[in-house]
């Protein structure tokens, strides 16, 4: 690939500069796992890494390069140098994107409240240097709870509802399935049951003028894969998660389509590749205590080998 | 070697350099000390250019000063947050729930948590949506370095200079909230309102402000300051929406309810747009009963739009 553009230029700066960090917290790594966790080709791994090695300061001598020795196995170790040893700080974009999100998280009615991200979001601030400058109001309409408490448990409603189309109140059943807000606005995707075969409708929540719990629940989950961002690839290198579906919550489970399994956390859903049931994804909800699963163990353990200490390696620059 | 790697050993080179040298360094010690420059001056300082915008570009904290050239390293580094576990858990989940559609939310967990790129490795359904302006991390930039601003704003004859305290997002909408200079007093802006570019003006321009722990405005449109008088009016709602209308303007009016299960509600509306908006959105549901001015305004903007 030849030519790149200053684009590539910019984005392979911000990999080298989150990767030299991480290879030193971790000691080293693979060029494999490297190149998984930072979603490049191996070749291009070798490459960084082969910069990597010809980066300091004059008058680059040995201690004044960053130390990185890549094996023919793909080994790769790192020793502290004079830089790099933390990450960048946040840009603009990238911490009003976290902070926003946040508090975002904080404005839904019943789930965002968690002490955890309060306290994550002060600090944030207070290194980006300004407490309180963000805020978010997602309000919420009179049904909302009713409505998020019949998606997390799977129940039916019985709702009359204001139909904005055909300008008129309707009776109907529906199992919501996720409630989400946008643009200031509470939507549930629900499945209208109500007469016929059932369908999939997005109703306004704030239309919703009166809803009775039925008591029923509904079993089948139903396809919705677009509620759900699945990231990442099943059965690649990162299937350290093991998760199963709840039964609790088919919504969130059938949102994450058949190529993975899903488990419920409050209204939120997550999924793994791994085939076998793990209780540890409640470490992972808001609320619950617990350090988290480490997501991906290092594939190969370090060769054990003598650490001799690379020079300037011939192929730099110059 | 390749003149992209080349390039990309300068550019890494010159950020290793500026760090280093805390007192900086001219463009002529540059060029003496990093190697892998094209040749002939005019190309030498078109690349030095280029490089400089990729430093901007990626947010590298570039300082120029009378001539010399330094990256101050307590600027370039992220300071220690000293997350919990728990607390670390809360930012993915957050930035799972909330994306956005930039990546900018996960290049900043990576960074955090130098973990990989892209964020959260489990999928999350999305639970909010915000409206995203560019304008936003350069307004929170103002108020984080206490720059006030200066920008055009529609329906606004005058440019506003206004000393930033607050981003708020309300009814699908963002909102920067500070102290307007010209006017001496809180005004809060929507920022889809403001036209073209936002000046920072010079850092530390003002006083940390208190910021208001209470949204600085109330939820309903119809409320929102449009520096008018503010009018009494008086809205008959059906029974299809007598619900809807009566939730919406909550405790900020009275209500008759009637035995055929529509309501007249008296409201004050500081906003006539707002108003003209909320009122059409009830179709044949709602008529306005008075004052006649304001019935007025909704018959000619209907006129008008015919």
């Amino acid at each position: 690939m030849s030519g790149r553009s200053k684009t590539d230029l910019g984005a392979r700066l911000r990999r080298v500069l989150l990767m030299i960090p991480w290879l030193l917290r971790e000691g080293g790594s693979t060029v494999a796992d490297i190149a998984a966790r930072f979603g490049v080709e191996e070749k291009e791994v070798v490459r960084d890494l082969n910069l990597i090695m010809c980066c300091g300061v004059p008058p680059y001598g040995g201690g004044d390069l960053i130390t990185v020795m890549l094996d023919d196995d793909g080994t790769v170790e790192a020793w502290p140098g004079p830089f790099f040893t933390k990450p960048m700080q946040l840009t603009p974009a990238e911490g009003f994107a976290v902070l926003a999100a946040g508090r975002a998280l904080q404005a839904v009615p019943g789930t965002g409240q968690t002490e955890a991200l309060a306290s994550a979001l002060d600090k944030l601030e207070g290194a980006l240097g300004a407490s309180g400058a963000v805020a978010v109001d997602l309000e919420s309409p009179t049904h909302l709870a009713t409505v998020q408490r019949a998606a997390a448990q799977g129940e039916r409603l019985r709702i009359t509802y204001y139909s904005f189309v055909r300008d008129d109140l309707t009776d109907r059943v529906v199992e919501p399935l996720v409630v989400h807000s946008r643009d200031g606005r509470w939507y549930a995707e629900t499945r209208d049951v109500s007469a016929g075969a059932p369908r999939e409708r997005r109703l306004r929540v704030d239309r919703i003028q009166s809803r009775l719990l039925t008591g029923s629940s509904h079993p089948a989950p139903i396809r919705s894969r677009s509620l759900c961002r699945c990231r990442g690839r099943p059965g690649g290198s990162r299937s350290g998660w093991k998760w199963r579906t709840s039964r609790s919550s088919p919504a969130a489970a059938s949102a994450c389509g058949s190529t993975w399994r899903a488990i419920a956390c409050s209204n939120a859903c997550f999924c793994g590749s791994g085939p076998t049931p793990s209780s540890s994804h409640r470490a992972n909800c808001p609320g619950s205590v617990g350090p988290p699963r480490r997501v991906c163990s290092r594939a190969t353990p370090r060769a054990n080998r003598s650490r001799a200490r690379a020079g300037r390696r011939p192929g730099c620059g110059r | 070697m390749a003149a992209s790697e080349e390039r990309f050993e300068r550019v890494t080179n010159l950020v290793t350099f500026l760090l280093d040298r805390r007192e900086g360094a001219t463009f002529a010690q540059i060029l003496e000390e990093i190697p892998g420059w094209p040749p002939g001056d005019e190309a030498r300082r078109r690349a030095f250019e280029r490089d400089k915008r990729v430093l901007r570009d990626e947010g590298i904290p570039l300082i120029e000063d009378k001539g010399r050239y330094r990256i101050p390293p307590e600027e370039f580094y992220l300071p220690h947050l000293e997350l919990s576990a728990d607390e670390q858990v809360a930012l993915r989940l957050a930035v799972a729930a909330v994306p956005g559609s930039s990546e900018s939310g996960g290049f900043a967990l990576s960074k955090l948590f130098l973990g990989s790129v892209g964020g959260a490795d489990e999928p999350v359904p999305v639970v909010a949506a915000l409206d995203e302006q560019p304008l936003l991390p350069t307004l929170h930039t103002a108020i984080r370095t206490r720059s006030p601003i200066r920008f055009a704003y529609e329906g606004s004859d005058d440019t506003r200079e206004v000393e930033p305290a607050l981003l708020f997002f309300r009814e699908g909408n963002w909102y920067v909230t500070g102290h307007d200079r010209a006017r001496n007093a809180q005004r809060s802006f929507r920022v889809t309102k403001m036209i073209g570019d936002v000046e920072l003006l010079e850092p530390g321009g003002f006083e940390a402000p208190e910021r208001p722990t209470d949204a600085p405005f109330p939820r309903q449109s119809w409320l929102l300051a449009d520096e008018t008088e503010p009018d009494v009016a008086v809205v008959e709602v059906d029974a299809v929406l007598a619900w809807k209308a009566v939730a919406d303007v909550g405790e900020r009016g009275t209500v008759e309810r009637r035995d055929d299960g529509s309501v007249s509600i008296r409201m004050p509306v500081t906003n006539r747009e707002a108003f003209r908006t909320w009122v059409l959105g009830m179709l044949d549901h709602a008529v306005i009963a008075g004052p006649d001015h304001l019935r007025r305004d909704v018959i000619e903007w209907l006129e008008a739009l015919a």
